[in-house]
């Protein structure tokens, strides 16, 4: 035990200087995650972003630094390490290599826990939260020092990471290809299928996988020292993990006993924290003071990627000369309207003619100047495959329609920070500020789990995940009058509703408009402001066909 | 007692052969010197003795352990300094020898203070700021405060100055007072050797030229010089162990490695009738230059 404490206390002291700075990184990211809770940014939102920007990516050089530089100090590799010739116990340094990555992982983990906990979060939602961050940062971690470990310089380091980058990139592209020539989409709708669940259960398994062979190797190369045998392990298991991503096959995520919640059970599950109760007046959620709004609601099939796009004409040429692009909707776009009718009944959407939601995907296929000049006024055929998402909207929660008033729902906050309600004739127009803020850390994956919704982003590495997901349609539901107004998207936020108004991370403002007849004050104060989000449920392999297409005008 | 032996051991990268069936004895106690051209095989060898290399074929028993199964305990009794070796130079000489300390029962605290005084280095000073000598005494200094039964030092003079390297072997011959060392050292600076050691292996293309005591190598060494002698009508058949031999018109000069006194200046006389025969004893330099040169010779004859 003491030779193990007198290591650790070694490498401590050795990676001082970089712990101290992951520290600081922590701190400056919490310090800024607060500011974002409580308060707008104004101005200053962009600096901030750049600034927290700059702290992330130090954050992870940071880690990295950490990882590799322990292995490092005492490599394994090679004959000249000073370690190798002292009486040190081989397995006594190997655990102790171990624990200090452990220290590594669970640094950040421990850290937000206590905020998380200072937030207000249960145990339960502790437990998933220190599960999820652990699960998320291991593989990370336990991979740079497997690589690390065939280095004996961080040069070396740095080239075997690059090759096995480029390695993996090779294999996937080959994956890749494979898959597309051997068309193992499978055909036809498949919703219901829970491929969100497949997709999440790959890369759990993944990481499980990763995390576990990475500390298998680190060991097992410090208690013996065969070298080539692990640089050959590393790269397999890469290779492994990799053909795990795409071919694992079990779901076991999948939750398909449970009954799909409805929305009073979701609000049941709304937990406040005292800072972030709304405020007096408004409707108590934790009483289930909500419209009964029945789930599921309508699926939405959104295009995501095509292939064998073939435009032919009558002289028998064919397009593309340079491929194609696929513009899917975007996060924030991928809703439709019938989508929330089904969502929201029996409430009567009263302004359906007023929402505008962008739909669809647009295929754009660049021709060459002279190509185009040739073939303009033609009319051809179009022909193609398309690779879709199936999402469904999902309660995510609501909040009474007060200024000031704040919503919590999994990790997401909302807080209404204006209204203006101005009558033109037969029809109102309600816009709503809206602040959404989050807890700090991956907690929405955690939610995500804890919550049974599907983890649409399981393991995607955003670390603010809450505020990236702009997935969300918001809906005013007056439940006693069975009515609803559908947001709209204001005049210069393009068709992107949901977009961040800095640079995608964080705090999202959004103003929501509602402009719709016979909305009076009365209206308004019986109404909850409700939020969906769309979920993947499946996914499809469809074919299109287009009879009489022709060249659109030329874009620059 | 032989407290390193090995046999047979062989070492292979790739297709070079770094060591071919290596045979050493190394008496417990001794200064043992092994010396070698660069690429002769000296670092492969003591390589494969710490069990920082695993072996091809073959061999090699350390402290009475295979070495390749060396384990804390051995290696609390060895001390290993090396040119190449990559020393935590992040610490301080101070927080160098506190972090060595504890890792050896057998650290003699006066002697780590007896060492420190002879090698006047400065405890507040980071080891990567040190000058090279200064960093070979560090790692010195630690290698032999707890008075390993073996010392083992790999090339410690190369990239010495010679002011350095004189302080550097006298340090080690004061402290080889101290205690009941075997020091194994392997260069290939001949006066350095010849100053510290009491055994000299010769070592050359993996494999073992010589191992015997230096006393014994010197005396057993004479270079001969036979002036004055006639014309002979054919090549004169001479002994395998008079090696490096040259001739001239009416001269021949030649290393006899088997000098047994004057049954040998009988046996010149015999061989060189009318010749004036002069013999003297050689430096380690001249003995490990003309057994060089001899086995170079019968490599390129065996090649031809």
């Amino acid at each position: 035990m003491s030779a193990f404490l007198h290591h650790f206390r070694k490498d401590c002291r050795r990676m001082s200087l970089p712990f101290a700075l992951l520290l600081l990184c922590l701190a400056l990211l919490l310090a800024r995650d607060f500011v974002a809770l409580d308060h707008t940014t104004g101005n200053l939102g962009p600096l901030i972003e750049i600034a927290k920007l700059s702290t992330s990516i130090i954050y992870q050089i940071v880690t990295l630094i950490l990882a590799v530089g322990v292995i490092l100090e005492d490599p394994p590799k090679g004959t000249t390490a000073f370690w190798l010739t002292r009486p040190h116990s081989r397995r006594v340094i190997a655990m102790e290599k171990l624990c200090f990555l452990a220290v590594v992982i669970l640094i950040p983990v421990l850290v937000n826990l206590v905020v998380i906990a200072c937030c207000g979060a249960g145990p339960r939602i502790l437990a998933v939260a220190a599960a999820s961050g652990i699960v998320d940062r291991t593989p990370v971690v336990l991979a740079l020092a497997a690589i690390a470990i065939t280095a004996e310089t961080f040069g070396q380091f740095a080239i075997t990471g690059i090759l096995i980058l480029i390695g993996t990139g090779i294999a996937t592209g080959i994956t890749v290809a494979l898959i597309k020539m051997h068309s193992l989409h499978t055909a036809g709708v498949t919703v219901g299928t829970s491929s969100a669940h497949l997709e999440s259960s790959r890369i759990l398994v993944v990481q499980v996988a990763v995390a576990v062979l990475s500390g298998l190797i680190v060991v097992w190369r410090y208690l013996c020292r065969h070298g080539r045998l692990s640089v050959a392990v590393v790269s397999a298991a890469a290779f492994a993990s990799m053909l795990t991503a795409v071919y694992w096959p079990w779901d076991f995520l999948s939750r398909a006993a449970d009954p799909i919640p409805q929305v009073n059970d979701v609000a049941g599950r709304f937990s406040y924290h005292p800072r972030l109760r709304p405020s007096a007046g408004g409707t108590d959620l934790l009483e289930g003071n909500m419209p009964s709004i029945s789930l599921p609601s309508g699926e939405v099939v959104v295009p995501e990627d095509a292939t064998n796009v073939t435009v032919t004409w009558p002289s028998g040429e064919s397009i593309p000369e340079a491929g194609h692009f696929l513009l899917s909707p975007s996060r924030g776009d991928r809703w439709e309207i019938g989508a929330v009718i089904a969502a929201v009944a029996p409430a009567t959407i009263l302004n359906l003619p007023h929402a505008v939601a962008r739909r669809g995907a647009s295929l754009t296929i660049p021709v060459r100047g002279r190509v185009r000049d040739r073939l303009e006024g033609e009319r051809g055929k179009l022909s193609g495959t398309v690779y879709a998402a199936i999402d469904r909207l999902e309660f995510s929660g609501g909040l009474p329609l007060s200024v000031g008033s704040r919503a919590s729902w999994g990790i997401r906050q909302v807080r209404v920070d204006s209204i203006e309600a101005s009558a033109t004739g037969a029809s109102a127009v309600v816009r709503v500020a809206l602040s959404e803020g989050f807890y700090p850390s991956n907690l929405a994956n955690a939610i995500d789990r804890s919550g049974r919704i599907f983890p649409t982003n399981f393991g995607s590495g955003y670390r603010f995940l809450g505020a990236a997901d702009s997935n969300g349609v918001f809906v005013l539901v007056n439940g006693r009058r069975n009515e609803a107004l559908l947001a709209s998207i204001l005049p210069g936020e393009g068709q992107r509703p949901d977009i961040d108004d800095v640079a995608g991370y964080a705090m999202t403002r959004r103003n929501l408009e509602f402009v719709g007849p016979g909305i009076d004050q009365a209206w308004l104060e019986g109404a909850t402001l409700v939020r969906y989000r769309l979920i993947e449920v499946g996914r499809t392999t469809g074919t299109f066909e287009a009879d009489d297409v022709g060249l659109g005008q030329p874009e620059f | 007692m032989n407290i390193i032996e090995t046999k047979q051991l062989s070492r292979r990268y790739g297709r070079t052969e770094a060591l071919n069936g290596l045979d050493l004895a190394v008496p417990e106690g001794s200064m043992f010197g092994l010396l070698g051209p660069n690429g002769a095989g000296k670092t492969t060898t003591i390589k494969l003795l710490m069990n920082l290399l695993a072996p091809t074929s073959g061999t090699a028993r350390v402290l009475g352990v295979d070495s390749r199964k060396l384990g804390p305990a051995e290696m609390a009794a060895i001390g290993y300094v090396s040119e190449n070796q990559q020393l935590p130079v992040w610490m301080t000489v101070e927080g160098f020898i506190g972090y060595c300390r504890p890792l050896y029962p057998t650290w003699d605290l006066a002697l780590e203070g007896t060492l420190l005084d002879q090698f006047e280095l400065p405890l507040d000073r980071k080891l990567k700021h040190l000058s090279r000598g200064m960093l070979m005494k560090a790692a010195l200094l630690v290698s032999m405060a707890y008075r390993p039964r073996l010392l083992v030092l790999d090339e410690p003079f190369s990239g010495l100055d010679p002011l350095t390297r004189d302080e550097f072997v006298r340090g080690l011959l004061e402290v080889s007072t101290v205690g009941e060392w075997t020091i194994l050292v392997s260069s290939h600076d001949i006066e350095e050797i010849e100053r510290l050691c009491d055994w000299i292996g010769v070592i050359d293309s993996g494999r073992l030229q010589s191992a015997e005591a230096t006393d014994s190598l010197l005396e057993r060494h004479r270079r001969v010089e036979v002036a004055g002698l006639p014309p002979s009508g054919g090549t004169r058949v001479m002994p395998g162990s008079w090696i490096d031999r040259e001739e001239s018109a009416g001269l021949v000069r030649f290393v006899d490695s088997g000098y047994a006194g004057e049954d040998a200046e009988r046996l010149y006389r015999e061989t060189f009738p009318g010749g004036a025969v002069s013999v003297r004893p050689m430096a380690l330099r001249e003995i490990f230059i003309a057994q060089a040169r001899a086995q170079r010779a019968i490599r390129k004859g065996a090649a031809a």
